[in-house]
């Protein structure tokens, strides 16, 4: 390409590096529709990353329920609202902690899985070899690999909303003495069906991220055998920050958009 | 028939490195190059750039005249369909085994049914010799047959121009030579344009039609492989003798005064090996169409070479190719049964050949040829020991493409560039 001058000045590697990840995600969006779609691909991976998360995410979504129960049981004792237990540990679940669970999980071990993979390939030029032999090793590998975490993260997301929930509702039931109707009420009195939508909204954009910042990094390992694990380590981390920052985003945008609901 | 393909000015850093810098050459049509260069010279860079797989800084190269490093991605790859790549170690698909991974590019391109892929699958797996190998996967085979297999795959499609990234590293010597009569005779067979980038002087000297060597982060020379194998470049001379006196050293080039103290001290021995005669075709496989051609446009050219690399180009033709381009007296040629080896030097010109003379041939006495002199070849094959292809051919082919050929463009690629010293 006639070269555009690479201006240099502090922080522009970061901000390429941003941009590219960006390039990236537009790519996978703008290939989705290409035909044809690879399916055989899209199942495997799925089937991958279903395989590598699910114990994980539900051995994490029991405690995770249960921590938020009981340090909410006994504030709420405190205050005498202990009939609102449910319903706060519910929503606490179902909007914050289940996508997020959901999306760490995806991240570490399927995006780790992803990142090494395609990273391995591109060292051992078979994505170069992919591209010169006319194929687009974006619509071939990494649209399947996206699609797949965003399902899988979807999919997960009701699970760990399951777990959690039954697990908060077996801490401050059983161990805390709550009473089952009260947990119920609140529950119903204050969560909403918008509050699933939201989590799953969630979990298919950090599922998203997660593919795309992965593929991303596998795509474009630094240079030499190290390159890879560094890939590989970088993409967990740069996936986590994000997260966070989205995720704070779309609570933010949701508690505008949909007031929490009045008693 | 294949492409031409033409670097102009082509320059490529990484980050604040450069590699090397306005690269200017054209591969001809159908023709074998090589290019040579010691190990971290950017070969391997050069070659991504040309497929477009790294964006240069400067420059284009122009296929079909689409400029490869500046078009748009669709176009891109219509063109990459044009190309056959054999990467340094293969490339394959590790979690596909051999058969898909060669059946992959039909598969993908064509809608070819599965029949006509285990047909062309199979062609091209006895072609590279790995019949009974389908079904194992690239980490179970060796490095030699990973290459051939890669080689299978980047043929499948019947590319225009087919790249190769150090077909002979990695192999052991007779392997190489079996890969290089395989390329030989592959040219022949599609005359698809080739580059082979090598740091095997033995694939250099006998395989190509046309030698660059790649140094000091540019291109040092390119051209017929007479002129660089016949250079008197301290750096081609050392590269080709494989000797450690001379301006390339272990890392990178050497000052000047210890390589200026270095070739003194050699003294007499210097000079590059002798030349030697190219690989031929196998028996049964028809003739390379890219030896005539190059054989004209040489000729037409044969000015602008150094005197050594004429001499050594001259020398190389048989006594019908040296009527045919005048440069003996048609009595001395009609009487072939003669010595084969006679002394060429008291023909040759000293000074620039008859350019017009040799470009405009006498249509007819050629046309009128082939069929005696093929019958007259076929019982003295000893007239030209050192070049067994069979002399007069049926020149339909290069006939049409001649205008083109030797038309009045100019042949960047006789540009010889030297280093600044």
């Amino acid at each position: 390409m006639s070269a555009p001058t690479r201006t240099n000045f502090p922080g522009a590697g970061a901000l390429r590096e941003t941009g590219r990840l960006f390039a990236l995600g537009l790519d996978v969006i703008r290939l989705l529709p290409k035909r044809p779609f690879q399916f055989r691909e899209f199942i495997q991976q799925c089937w991958f990353i279903a395989g590598v998360t699910i114990m994980p995410t539900a051995l994490v979504a029991i405690p995770f329920g249960a921590v938020i129960a009981l340090q909410l049981g006994s504030l709420t004792e405190q205050l005498g609202a202990q009939s609102f237990t449910g319903a706060a540990s519910v929503l606490a679940i179902i909007q914050q902690a289940s996508p997020i669970v959901t999306a760490l999980l995806i991240s570490g071990a399927g995006g780790s899985a992803i990142c090494a993979d395609l990273g391995s390939r591109k060292i051992r030029d078979e994505i170069d070899a992919m591209e010169v032999l006319g194929v687009s090793p974006v619509q071939r590998l990494v649209v399947p690999r996206v699609l797949s975490a965003m399902l899988v993260a979807v999919l997960l997301n009701g699970m760990v909303s399951v777990v959690g929930v039954l697990g908060g509702y077996f801490f401050n039931v059983i161990l805390q003495g709550g009473t089952p109707g009260a947990y119920m009420a609140s529950f119903g009195a204050l969560a909403r069906l918008s509050d699933v939508w939201i989590g799953e909204f969630k979990a298919l954009i950090f599922g998203f991220i997660a593919g795309v910042v992965a593929a991303h990094r596998g795509l474009n390992p630094p240079p030499g055998p190290k390159g890879v694990g560094e890939a590989v380590n970088q993409s967990v981390v740069v996936t986590f920050l994000l997260l966070f920052a989205v995720n704070f985003i779309i609570t933010l945008l949701y508690l505008q958009i949909f007031p929490a609901q009045r008693l | 028939m294949g492409v031409e393909v033409a670097v102009e000015g082509l320059s490529k850093s990484f980050g604040s490195q450069n590699i090397w810098s306005d690269v200017t050459l054209t591969l001809p049509t159908g023709e074998i190059s090589v290019l040579l260069g010691p190990s971290g010279t950017g070969k391997s860079v050069f070659l991504k750039a040309l497929v477009g797989l790294l964006s240069p800084e400067h420059g284009k190269v122009l296929i079909n005249g689409v400029d490869v490093c500046d078009c748009s991605e669709s176009k891109l790859y219509e063109v990459r369909k044009l190309f056959g790549v054999l990467f340094q170690d293969g490339a394959l698909f590790g979690s596909m085994n051999l058969y898909d991974n060669i059946a992959f590019p039909l598969r993908e391109h064509t809608s070819k049914g599965e029949t006509e892929v285990r047909r062309i699958v199979q062609e091209k797996m006895e072609m590279v010799g790995l019949v009974g190998s389908e079904t194992k996967l690239p980490g179970e085979i060796s490095g030699g047959m990973k290459k051939r297999a890669g080689l299978a795959r980047a043929l499948v499609l019947d590319p225009e121009i087919i790249l190769f990234d150090e077909p002979d590293s990695g192999l052991d010597p007779v392997r190489t030579a079996y890969l290089n009569q395989l390329i030989v005779d592959l040219n022949a067979q599609t005359d698809a344009t080739f580059l082979i980038v090598t740091h095997d002087i033995n694939t250099a000297r006998t395989v190509p039609d046309n030698i660059g060597m790649l140094y000091r982060r540019h291109l040092a020379m390119f051209g017929p492989r007479e002129m660089l194998l016949t250079s008197t470049e301290p750096a081609v001379e050392q590269f080709l003798n494989g000797r450690r006196a001379g301006p390339i050293g272990m890392s990178e080039e050497k000052d000047s005064g210890q390589t200026a103290a270095e070739l003194a001290e050699l003294g007499e021995d210097r000079g590059v090996p002798e030349i030697i005669p190219q690989l031929g075709i196998s028996p049964g496989v028809p003739e390379r169409a890219a030896v005539w051609r190059r054989q004209d446009r040489v000729m037409a050219n044969l000015d602008t070479l150094d005197p050594g690399a004429r001499q050594a180009v001259v020398n190389s033709l048989t006594p019908r190719e040296r009527e045919r381009y005048g440069l003996a007296e048609p009595s001395a040629s009609a009487a072939p049964g003669g010595s084969g080896t006679e002394t060429v030097s008291g023909t040759l010109p000293t000074d620039a050949l008859p350019t017009d003379r040799i470009a405009t041939l006498p249509e007819q006495s050629t046309a009128d040829t082939p069929p005696e002199g093929a019958a007259a070849d076929d019982q003295l094959p000893s007239a030209a020991p050192e070049r067994p292809r069979p002399t007069p051919h049926p020149r339909a082919a290069p006939e049409n493409s001649e205008p083109e050929t030797v038309g009045g463009r100019k042949r960047r690629w006789f540009s010889r560039k030297r280093g600044e010293r």
